[in-house]
């Protein structure tokens, strides 16, 4: 399936069903800026009610550090954070001069060294917009692993490409907002998932939720079955 | 007597002296001592931007690095600050951390780690506030929740056990 098609019947359908999560708010909407604004959410509130409700939950951020999730998580929710930032290793590989994708791979590859079932929550953000279909069939494959049973993963689709060369920072204002924080970066999104092509990337886990937002984002809760413990 | 602003001499002044109080801290000729610009009950050391300490590196009094330390640093009632030039490779233990240069290494701190904008830390953090800046760079895992008082983990990326958090918190308030 050619992935920046978004006609497909399995995407018409999320599109239909989906819960248009960010109606009749005022905030500023212009994905096209480079500056940052706030934006309504709703995957992340699920997300966090998910998380919340176990027992020190230890959450994987795969986006790079931002004071305020710190924060909110640390404090408010009382989680272990642990920062991955994968973008900085997209941006390292990014600089080199003949870039090709076996390196892209080969650095995510490998990279979550978690014990397996090791964590409650994954923060993907928008990373997968980022990554070939390689590296992010490998960097789904690890999220699912570093899962617990009944653990989440948050992630966010972009709806189109842009093709702007940066990356965005997402700061939680609340369990309902995120302030998106765009910052400079060497390469732009690489593809547009499709919505079969995100179920296949995490097969293996359940879309717990879906959220189709204005700007053309959808938030996708994935989790673990319990079922997959004794795995 | 002394000047309030000597108290702390910036290291950018030339290559201080190492931790301690001996009398390698004097400065030029005309220039206070450390000893001498300390304000009494509160003092603190400057390791300059040319010393490399390689080692343990224990103390009771706030201290400033602007160079480099590999080893351990343990200030456990004092505030550390990693200045914009200081580079560490070690395992910190102190009661505040500051950090405007490069760690590497877990830093644990009774009561804060600020990650100031350009500062870098590559390692685990256990504190009960953490502040980082944007523009900071952190790459590891924080833990607010887990009692600062002993040694980091020597595996923070493994599956963790940590004491009732959030009643622990709400009993701190």
């Amino acid at each position: 399936m050619d992935a920046t098609t978004f006609g497909t019947l399995g995407d018409r359908l999320l599109r239909l069903g989906a819960r248009r999560a960010d109606s009749g708010l005022g905030l500023r909407v212009d994905r096209d800026s480079p500056e940052s604004a706030v934006f309504p959410t709703r995957g992340l509130g699920r997300f966090v009610s998910y998380v919340s409700k176990r027992d020190a939950p230890t959450i994987v951020d795969l986006g790079p550090v931002v004071g305020a999730n710190v924060s909110y998580f640390g404090e408010q929710l009382g989680c272990k954070l642990i920062v991955e930032d994968l973008f900085a290793d997209l941006e390292r590989v990014a600089h080199q001069v003949q870039q090709k994708e076996i390196e892209l791979v080969s650095a995510i590859n490998g990279r979550l060294d978690h014990q397996p079932g090791s964590a409650d929550g994954v923060l993907c953000w928008d990373l997968f917009d980022y990554l070939d279909q390689p590296s992010a069939e490998s960097l789904a494959r690890q999220v699912i692993q570093v899962l617990k049973p009944g653990g989440a993963a948050f992630s966010l689709f972009g709806g189109s490409n842009s093709g702007a060369e940066r990356y965005t920072k997402y700061a939680i204002v609340d369990g309902e907002h995120l302030e998106h924080r765009p910052y400079k970066a060497t390469r732009g999104k690489g593809r547009v998932w499709g919505s079969r092509d995100v179920f296949k990337l995490f097969h293996g886990l359940t879309i717990g939720e879906t959220y189709l937002l204005k700007i053309q984002i959808r938030e996708m809760l994935f989790r673990k079955p319990q079922a997959a413990a004794q795995v | 007597m002394w000047r309030r602003d000597e108290s702390v001499r910036p290291a950018a002044g030339g290559p201080s002296a190492g931790v301690g109080k001996g009398p390698d801290q004097a400065g030029g000729p005309g220039q206070r001592t450390a000893a001498e610009g300390r304000r009494p009950g509160r003092d603190v050391v400057d390791i300059g931007k040319s010393v490399v300490i390689k080692g343990e590196l224990n103390g009771c009094e706030d201290l400033t690095i602007e160079g480099r330390v590999e080893g351990k640093i343990e200030l456990r009632q004092n505030v550390l600050t990693i200045g914009p030039n200081g580079k560490i490779k070690a395992e910190v233990f102190a009661k505040s951390v500051v950090v405007l240069g490069e760690v590497t290494g877990n830093v644990t701190a009774t009561e804060k780690v600020d990650i100031r904008d350009n500062g870098a830390v590559d390692g685990d953090i256990i504190a009960p506030r953490v502040a980082i800046a944007e523009g900071a760079h952190f790459r590891g895992s924080v833990d607010m929740q887990t009692g600062a008082a002993g040694p980091a983990k020597a595996d923070a990326k493994t599956a963790v056990a940590k004491p009732e958090p959030k009643a622990a918190q709400a009993a701190a308030r």
